[in-house]
């Protein structure tokens, strides 16, 4: 039998993960499918685990010095039913696999298992977002863009955990006045791995558009965003926009 | 906190578990509790045959881990085929034609009962993105959609 | 006409299964002492040249070839497919031990400890691969498992005269049924005897194939069907693969031990439906009237023979489909590859065949420039037409009223004509058929269903078959067609669960054939029962199969006569819309008409039309399934993708009535027949959306994005 703790503070889980390396779980939908035994077996997770799901700390989403911080252990049914997250990113939550996984499967999850296909970093990549990491020595704040290593790789150290995803205020308060489009194709209609995501975000001025924002998961070996393509104001013609696009706005 | 028991309610009753906390909830339920109503179709989190509400949230029990439902409340199609609520979706289920093989119908049961607690009149829409989770191979869904419609329909004031 | 028969009733197993109380296996059996794990060969083709075994603790065992008490082989249609693999693995995942003990734990522990060494030899992974003897012969002379040839009027001669002759290719692929309930087993001694509980299709199938191999009487070998998770002909001849092996383990150490698959071993190891590939040629004279079609179909069997020739059979019986034309060549042949077995899937070679026909219908259309629904209907049979095996459409068809109201009800012809002019959009139409029950003289010589009436002193009348339910609502059904034929209630008959001890051989729930014909034996037992019926006592009534009358007499060898006394004929429609970026398809409507003859519930069977539906469209685009060296790609069920609740819109259907004098209450097949429409129903609707042939399922957007790029 593996280690396994179950702390009752941030602050617990902080000192659990620095002196014995536990690995977080929450919601189980990646760990213990990928690490699934023969039926009846308990999974077979090497090394300590820590259970995360009941840390209160790190389930809120609020605003914080101009950012909207959403806690790593929040369930993302509950980051997608909450109004103040950004239309991009509740686009993805809501194609990610079925309503009983959304229920368990977090954010942080989602971004810690750094799939190529990970359904939440193509927008999480548009906005700027930034991921907050947690150890008991102290805390620093990443670039989404830099979190993500390879796959299934990305720059938690052995001490850390993520304490949040945060998106900046500034684009939260205007992505609304923007051109959105996020798209997934998957083989079936729900509860599929995405073979190809597109997020894409832009201002329009005076029919120009600018700040354009496009972000690829599922074509490389991390999702990536295509900032060289988007370094030019284009002028927006309405071809460019496919006619019947679900979301298209 | 290493290794504490894990206490957690079934259907309304108080449970002590003292095991290997990354048991998955599927084989308490079934081997421990003999409670096996809920189903492993896949163990993967795919099929939903072992759809459990886990605090009214729908889950797949088959990836929860033990160690992660201290203090949280499990309703199996045991539980909830005692309430008015389950009586009413399993009468419709009958009566719909949405029971074939079986092998899904409790999980999809569990998924109907979220679905009327979240929107006691959901359109067909809303049912079939709520049943996405639970896959079936034998009736195409569209008996269960009728069945939840039905239910809904029957079991006004309940949800 | 509506029949009393057909209005619904709620199903005897309905409640139960909703409510969770249903016990399947691993309910029924939530405990057991002992478990047992497959260890399957990781090669497709090999000699095992050194096997090393780990020292076992006392309870537990490893079982192979050397425990085998009888013949090391599974006695399906012919006896290639061994208990446990000995000298030779020819498939990778082919089972070569089952390792058994109390401790889960410690079963896998010693499962990896077990080491084969092979001389792996070269494998056949394609039908060329198989022709050309890769590797050396592996089965008869030819690798050809079985050959069926038909020829129907004079094809040369028609060939010989001929103004045009058109040809194409048309190919299907793999398909894993997922019945949601897992491969499942729980064996134990008892007394003298081996007793098996199993969720299976056809108990005394499984009976047949464990006699010879634990060389024990029949009487002494008990195969108890459990509640049934699904089966769509995965658990018709499989389930003999994984009780060979734990009869054989049980015959040894005399334990209750319990064999579950896990989802992926389930996935990667049972049998699939067979990949075909069929090629029609045809003769088409000035006016654009096919003379003749020479077809050469052709099925991937996999490793070993399993019921291929059968499916084989229903494949070349049906590939002419609902058409009359007068000469006919067919050379059938399904060929042995290393790959895990192909084996019965719902519709059995009838879904390749309608595919390849009906795909083809539409390539003449096409070619010759015509409508590819106006070409067809000069062709259409009619009662009293000639079939390819010179047997007879006894029936009336109702073709041309199915085609009507299937028109009327999706507005075909209208959306046909505009979505000429609309690219993306494309609505696709088929024809098909399925004869009913077991191809040529199976039901006469060989199965010889049997069934018994049981009234009870309290006048409760019992059915005792060795049919399962499993899903299809068969314990409905019959309970139906005896209360029908007494005028007692529904409530006052029951369905008796089939065990081998019990119920007699009413045969294997396979082909369509449980309520057309061994319904019909009920009733007429029903019937005899109601004359001789005295209140307040004990009968029963022994019930024997007849063939119908009037039939062509059935020649296996010369393949000559009625290849079926009935058939089951459906019109499907399907609308659709491709992405004109991600050559996604999004189906928008499907539209489904019937001949079952009679429905006996008509809920039930339009759960069978949604539920055939469905699975046929998975199959025809989502259901990507392909094997690499042997090894199929898609090894969870996040990558073989079936349809969800999200994919398709509902299904609208009708069903035509069109009584068949030998089914019960003129009740046909209706089980595996809807499914055999949809794929080319789909390929004709993606064909007209993208303007390009299409020629093979599953329609994969890649494919599609190819033909599109070639278009440009």
């Amino acid at each position: 039998m593996v280690n396994f703790y179950c702390p009752e503070t941030l602050e617990e889980a902080l000192s659990v993960r620095s002196d014995h390396g536990a690995v977080p779980l929450a919601g189980g939908t990646d760990l213990m499918v990928r690490f699934e035994n023969w039926s009846s077996l308990p999974a077979g997770i090497p090394g300590p685990v820590m259970s995360v799901g009941q840390l209160e700390e790190l389930k809120y989403i609020r605003e914080e010095d101009g950012q909207l911080c959403i806690g790593a252990a929040l369930p993302l049914n509950q980051v997608l039913e909450d109004q103040r997250i950004p239309r991009s990113l509740a686009a993805a939550l809501d194609e990610i696999a079925a309503p009983s996984l959304r229920n368990l499967a977090t954010l942080a999850g989602n971004i810690q298992n750094a799939s190529p296909a990970a359904d939440s970093v193509p927008p999480l990549l548009i906005m700027d977002a930034r991921v907050r990491l947690l150890s008991s020595a102290g805390s620093r704040t990443v670039d989404m863009g830099d979190f993500i290593t390879g796959p299934g790789k990305t720059v938690l150290k052995e001490d850390e955990i993520i304490e949040s995803v945060r998106i900046p205020m500034d684009f939260v308060n205007k992505e609304a006045a923007g051109i959105l489009s996020y798209r997934k194709v998957g083989t079936r209609k729900a509860n599929a791995l995405s073979k190809l995501s597109v997020c894409f975000w832009a201002e329009t001025e005076k029919g120009v558009l600018k700040d354009i924002r496009l972000a690829l998961g599922a074509v490389a070996a991390t999702v990536v965003r295509l900032k060289e393509a988007c370094a030019r104001p284009a002028p927006l013609r309405r071809s460019a926009c496919r006619r019947d696009g679900p979301s298209c706005r | 906190m290493k290794d504490n028991k894990i206490e957690f309610t079934v259907n309304g009753g108080k449970k002590v578990y003292d095991g290997d906390p990354l048991r998955r909830l599927l084989d308490v339920l079934r081997e421990d509790l003999e409670l096996p109503g809920a189903k492993e179709g896949c163990g993967e989190g795919e099929c939903g045959a072992c759809s459990v509400l886990l605090d009214g949230k729908l889950v797949n029990s088959c990836v929860v881990a033990m160690g992660t439902i201290g203090g949280k409340d499990v309703l199996t199609v045991e539980g909830l085929k005692e309430t008015e609520q389950g009586k009413c979706i399993i009468e419709a289920y009958a009566d719909a034609g949405a029971v074939q093989c079986g092998f899904c119908t409790p999980g999809m049961v569990m998924a109907s009962e979220a679905i009327l607690r979240e929107n006691p009149e959901p359109d067909e829409q809303t049912i079939r993105k709520g049943l996405s989770g639970n896959l079936c191979r034998c009736t195409g869904y569209d008996q269960i959609v009728d069945a939840v419609k039905l239910a809904s329909e029957r079991g006004k004031g309940l949800w | 006409m509506s029949h009393s028969i057909s209005n619904a009733v709620r199903r005897k197993d309905a409640v139960a299964k909703a409510s969770g109380t249903t016990e399947y296996l691993s309910d029924q059996f939530l405990h057991s002492p002992y478990h047992a794990k497959c260890f399957y060969s990781t090669v497709s083709r090999g000699k095992i040249i050194s096997r090393s075994l780990p020292d076992l603790p006392e309870d537990y065992y490893i079982i192979g070839a050397d425990h085998v008490p009888g013949t090391n082989s599974l006695h399906m249609i012919i006896d290639d497919w061994p208990v446990f693999a000995d000298k030779e693995v020819r498939y990778l995942g082919q089972i070569i031990y089952l390792v058994i003990g109390p401790d889960k734990e410690k079963v896998l522990e010693l499962h990896s400890r077990i080491k084969i060494e092979y001389q792996e030899l070269d494998p056949c992974y394609s039908l060329e691969d198989s022709a050309s003897l890769l590797g050396g012969v592996q089965h008869g002379e030819d690798n050809v498992f079985t050959r069926y040839d038909i020829h129907h009027g004079n094809v040369e001669d028609a060939f010989a005269g001929t103004v045009k002759i058109l040809e194409n290719e048309y190919y299907t692929g793999y398909q894993e049924h997922v019945y949601m309930e897992p491969q499942s087993m729980f064996a134990f001694w008892e007394n003298d005897s081996f007793v098996l509980h199993a969720s299976a299709q056809c108990p005394f199938y499984i009976r047949k194939s464990l006699v010879g191999a634990l060389g024990m009487e029949p009487e002494k070998v008990r195969i108890i069907q459990t509640a049934t998770g699904g089966a769509f002909g995965g658990k018709e001849h499989f389930p003999d693969v994984l009780a060979g092996p734990l009869a054989v383990a049980v015959y040894h150490i005399r334990q209750p031990v319990k064999l579950v698959l896990d989802r992926k071993e389930d996935l990667a190891y049972t049998i699939k439906r067979h990949p075909s590939s069929i090629s029609i040629r045809t003769a088409v004279d000035g006016d654009g009237t096919i003379l003749a079609h020479d077809i050469n179909l052709r099925l991937d069997g996999g490793a070993f023979a399993s019921c291929s020739a059968v499916v084989l059979a229903r494949a070349v019986f049906t590939v002419s489909n609902v058409y009359n034309v007068p000469n006919v060549r067919i050379c059938g042949r399904v060929f042995c590859t290393n790959k895990v077995p192909s084996d019965a899937f719902r519709g059995f070679g009838a879904p390749q065949a309608v595919f390849a026909m009906e795909s083809h219908m539409n390539y003449l259309a096409y070619e010759l420039g015509v409508d590819p629904l106006a070409f067809r209907q000069p062709y259409l049979l009619k009662q009293g037409d000639a079939t390819i095996t010179e047997g007879k459409v006894h029936e009336k068809v109702l073709l041309p009223e199915m085609t009507e109201r299937a028109l009327e009800m999706s507005g075909y012809k209208e959306k046909y004509e505009r979505y000429k002019n609309i690219p993306g959009k494309g609505i696709g139409f088929s024809y098909f058929l399925h004869g009913c029950g077991f191809t040529g003289n199976g039901e006469r010589d060989l199965i010889k269903a049997r069934i018994y009436l049981k009234k009870d002193e309290q006048d409760h009348v019992f059915i005792y078959a060795s049919n399962v339910e499993m899903g299809q609502g068969l314990s409905t059904t019959f309970c139906k067609v005896a209360s029908k034929a007494l005028d007692i209630p529904f409530d006052q008959v029951d369905f008796v669960g089939p065990d081998t001890a019990i119920v007699p051989d009413s045969g294997p729930t396979v082909a369509s054939r449980s309520i057309s014909v061994v319904g019909y034996l009920v009733q007429k037992a029903a019937e005899r029962l109601k004359e001789e019926w005295v209140p307040g006592e004990q009968q029963m009534i022994t019930q024997d199969y007849s063939p119908p009358e009037g039939l062509v007499e059935w020649d296996q060898e010369a393949l000559k006569g009625d290849a079926y006394p009935a058939y089951s004929w459906g019109v499907n429609i399907v609308e659709v819309e491709v992405d004109p970026l991600t050559c996604e398809v999004d189906t928008k409507g499907i539209w489904g008409v019937y001949d079952v003859g009679v429905p006996i519930d008509r809920q039930i069977v339009e759960g069978q039309i949604i539920g055939g539906m469905v699975q046929a469209l998975g199959y025809s685009h989502l259901e990507k399934l392909e094997n690499r060296d042997g090894r199929f790609k898609q090894a969870t069920m996040a990558d073989y993708m079936i349809p969800t609740s999200m994919d398709f819109p509902s299904t609208e259907k009708d069903i035509l009535d069109n009584p068949f004098e030998y089914g019960a209450f003129g009740a046909k097949g209706a089980g595996e027949m809807v499914f055999d429409g949809a794929a080319p129903a789909f390929g004709a609707a993606v064909s007209q959306a993208v303007d390009a042939i299409i020629d093979e399922v599953p329609v994969l957007p890649e494919t599609l994005m190819e033909l599109t790029d070639e278009g440009q």
